[in-house]
């Protein structure tokens, strides 16, 4: 981690600058609540997560040592607070239902005002939608190890070596988790593959 | 290959992760075996719909839900009134205290001047009585 830029950053973090952290928060906001929704799959969830990760690097920024990059420390720390949200969520049984329906809305409310150009049909736009609840569902019935390397590999587009290190296993681990959970999701959802 | 061997090299093979020997051993078995190329296609198919899914928008104002939370479990520790903010408050309250006082002043010396007009103005009540005591 060389980049003077970045350093600068964190010196301001760790003095507890608020404007740095403010700064910190927007680069970083969509692409952590992005990995946050796919792997937990609620919405409200998603955004009390999204909070906590905040706070914990502001708590957590005096151990940074710089080893890895900022964003994959933050990854590490997004990624630990869902697994174990996840678990929890489990062992209360209170994770009786994912907000499929809140998705659609979500959605609904952002294609309202987003981009009307290149729009699909309303044919075409209820498939893509029913398309995009149908992974999300079987994304989140895959085993958490699986689930995890498939949102940041494929949804987040990090390379292998990101991976390796937000999760801390070798790479043979990620590659064969990643291949596990790509098969795994390709027989739940085969039928609309073809 | 068999068909068990190529299938376990999809994601390599996808991710462009294979050698020179091992991608065309797999080529060679998907132009050969159409129940491989028919799980190769439905695989590829897959993978585009994962990476398109939508890209969603954060809810709005984390930056002041982060803080307030950090305020609060800090007891006012972090991310309070700053210290500048302090300073121009401070400044503000003066100048304010400092422009009440002048008013309060101003008023008073008005009323002051008008006092000492109306006396000015007034007839001399000695005068006067002199004057009734003549015409009589």
């Amino acid at each position: 981690m060389n980049d003077p830029g970045q350093q600068k950053l964190i010196r301001k973090l760790q003095a507890r600058d608020k404007r740095a952290f403010e700064q910190l928060i927007e680069e970083h906001q969509s692409r952590i609540y992005n990995l946050i929704f796919r792997i937990i799959g609620n919405h409200e969830e998603a955004e009390d997560l999204l909070q906590e990760v905040f706070i914990t690097v502001f708590k957590k920024i005096d151990s940074f040592r710089g080893e890895s990059s900022l964003s994959t420390w933050i990854y590490r720390i997004a990624t630990n607070h869902c697994i174990n949200r996840k678990k929890y969520l489990t062992r209360r049984k209170h994770y009786t239902k994912s907000s499929y329906g809140d998705l659609s809305e979500k959605e609904q409310s952002e294609s309202s005002g987003g981009i009307t150009e290149n729009l699909p049909r309303p044919d075409e736009m209820a498939e893509g939608k029913q398309m995009e609840q149908l992974i999300q569902k079987a994304i989140s019935t895959l085993d958490d190890e699986y689930r995890v390397v498939l949102v940041l590999r494929d949804v987040q587009n990090l390379s292998y070596e990101e991976i390796e290190q937000i999760l801390e296993v070798p790479a043979g681990t990620v590659k064969s988790r990643l291949h596990r959970a790509r098969m795994a999701l390709k027989e739940k959802l085969v039928p609309h593959l073809r | 290959m068999n068909h068990q061997e190529a299938r376990e090299l999809f994601t390599s093979y996808h991710d462009g992760e294979l050698n020179e020997n091992e991608r065309t051993a797999v080529e060679a078995h998907l132009s050969e075996c159409s129940e491989c190329n028919t799980e190769w296609l439905a695989y590829k198919k897959l993978m585009t719909e994962v990476s398109g899914l939508m890209n969603l928008s954060p809810p709005k104002d984390v930056v002041g839900a982060v803080e307030r939370k950090i305020h609060r479990r800090s007891k006012g520790k972090f991310f309070g009134r700053s210290r500048a903010s302090n300073i121009q408050f401070a400044l503000v309250s003066f100048i304010l205290v400092l422009l009440f006082m002048l008013a309060y002043l101003m008023l008073t010396a008005v009323n002051e001047i008008v006092v000492l007009d109306s006396d000015a103005t007034a007839p001399d009540p000695a005068a006067e009585s002199s004057d009734v005591l003549q015409k009589q």
